[in-house]
């Protein structure tokens, strides 16, 4: 089996129009035991979050870090790393993540040395520092034995092959233009994970899709997000992972310009048969 | 050169806004009072659609709600606002406001609505005191999940009309916009008016962890305050007139 993994963000259709930046970063790491570890971040974007760039930027940093430190130290029994994450993945790595994004976030409004609201009694108001980074995260850790999922707040973690579809994820959706946020205290607690192992018999090929909701929010419905999804997977068999690759800035351009206006990301993990070409 | 590939197949679309006028038609308004809201009304849509040729990756879908000795919608069906005329309201009857949420609410409930919409906007208008059990039918609407997500704002039409109950359906003083007088209430709907061009262009927000409830039971998680400015709420005071309801 091999796998090509590969993503771009996109500057919103609407905020190419208010002049306002990308606030989505993705990043992807590739161990030499063939296990994947990948993130995808949307900051807020709002008033209220003017740093939500570098928090989205924060993220999936921290994310991957935070994974990698955990394959490291179970790098000679990998099983053991998938036993841990199903005892206490949806807590642990959350907790993890939650801290390490709040204690880089203050090191970096520290460094800038940017403004540092306080509360009423005088003290450093952490909370409001962290509203101005706020961000969402979703991640996925794909080792050759099982995988793991990470999400807080909205985006989607989507599996395709060629006889099925699903969510890794079932988040609960939330309505209008809020979502969770790594921002708030105790984040952690709407963080929600799965742990799936993998088995020899692992239809190929197959492709992991991770998105910011810009993506699916661009579709008119579920059903057509899920023909999207299908197509870009359709593509991959059919025209290689570098023809997807060349057209993917444009092909997401094109749906915020048409669709909902706002950034979108997107990061896929693309398996195929060694006989088989994926470029 | 890599080949230029056509992109993969789903369909796109923008966002749908939903904007609801829900105006009281009972025998107060009659006269001065409905002939303002007709006009001031039906001068505010070039407006909404500058607003949403502004914006477009949403799409603004009006509909008019009216309510009097009963409740009925002018227009049954969401119409793009290119589409949308006005037609001139009369006014007689008593205020079956109740009523009227109830109707809003089988219009808020997915289905019909969508889980990818934007944030409903509702615009309530009334001068009086509703005559029937209002506040079931208010209860009921304002737990639904569309309903919580909205921005609600009422215009008080004249120096009589209850704020109390207006105030329970905004769920936020501030956005009970007082009208004693046609000038005032022309300015009040065109400032609402543009509740639709700030809620199309939405940036992700924080949800809290914690739900807080307000008073009335219904959760108080409304995007309002944080949706629209209203420090440019038009000031009554400000708003010279000669004559005063």
């Amino acid at each position: 089996m091999k796998q090509i993994v590969f993503g771009e963000s996109v500057q919103g259709a609407s905020h190419k129009r208010s002049g306002m930046e990308c606030q989505d970063s993705y990043k992807k790491i590739e161990c030499d035991d063939g296990t994947t570890i990948m993130a995808v971040a949307d900051g807020h974007g709002s008033i209220s979050c003017p740093y939500s760039k570098t928090g989205s930027y924060i993220a999936v940093n921290v994310f991957c870090k935070v994974m990698n430190d955990f394959h490291d130290s179970f790098a000679d029994n990998i099983e053991m790393l998938l036993t841990y994450l199903n005892r206490e993945g949806d807590t642990k790595i959350a907790q993890a993540v939650d801290s390490e994004w709040k204690r880089r976030v203050l090191k970096v409004h520290t460094n800038y040395k940017r403004d540092v609201p306080h509360t009423d009694d005088g003290e450093k108001d952490k909370q409001e520092i962290f509203k101005q980074y706020g961000s969402t995260l979703i991640g996925l850790m794909i080792t050759p034995i099982f995988l793991f999922a990470f999400q807080l707040g909205d985006g989607d973690i989507s599996y395709v092959d060629n006889n099925r579809f699903d969510q890794v994820l079932q988040i609960e959706k939330i309505l209008g233009t809020e979502t969770y946020s790594l921002s708030r205290i105790s984040s952690w607690k709407k963080a929600i994970t799965a742990v799936r192992r993998r088995d020899s018999t692992e239809e190929l090929p197959s492709a992991f899709l991770m998105s910011t909701d810009g993506f699916a929010n661009s579709y008119k419905n579920e059903e057509e997000f899920k023909k999207a999804c299908v197509g870009y997977f359709e593509m991959l068999k059919e025209h290689g992972a570098d023809a997807v690759k060349s057209n993917l800035k444009e092909w997401l351009a094109e749906t915020s310009e048409m669709g909902c206006g706002d950034d979108i990301t997107l990061l896929i993990a693309y398996f195929y048969d060694e006989g088989s070409s994926a470029d | 050169m890599a080949e230029t590939l056509k992109r993969p197949g789903g369909e796109l679309s923008s966002r749908p806004l939903h904007f609801f006028w829900i105006v009281d038609c009972s025998g107060s308004m009659y006269g001065e009072k409905i002939g303002t809201v007709n006009h001031a009304i039906q001068s505010t849509i070039p407006e909404m659609v500058d607003a949403a040729k502004n914006n477009p990756n949403s799409q603004l879908l009006v509909r008019t709600l009216k309510f009097s000795t009963g409740a009925s919608w002018v227009t049954p069906n969401p119409v793009n606002i290119e589409d949308f005329a006005w037609d001139d309201l009369d006014a007689g009857g008593v205020t079956d406001l109740g009523q009227a949420f109830d109707m809003l609410a089988a219009q808020l409930t997915i289905p019909p609505m969508t889980d990818r919409a934007l944030p409903p906007v509702l615009v309530l208008l009334s001068d009086g005191q509703p005559t029937d059990d209002y506040k079931k039918s208010l209860d009921k609407l304002l737990h639904l999940p569309w309903a919580k997500k909205s921005v609600r704002i009422a215009i008080s039409i004249g120096q009589d009309a209850d704020d109390t109950i207006l105030q329970e359906f905004a769920g936020n003083r501030e956005l009970v916009l007082q009208a004693n007088n046609p000038q005032a209430l022309v300015k009040m709907i065109k400032w609402a008016s543009t509740a639709a061009s700030l809620v199309s262009a939405p940036a992700s927000k924080p949800k809290d962890i914690e739900g807080s409830l307000a008073s009335n039971g219904a959760a108080n998680d409304t995007n309002a305050p944080l949706v629209l400015d209203m420090n440019n709420i038009p000031d009554p005071g400000s708003i010279g007139a000669n004559d005063v309801w």
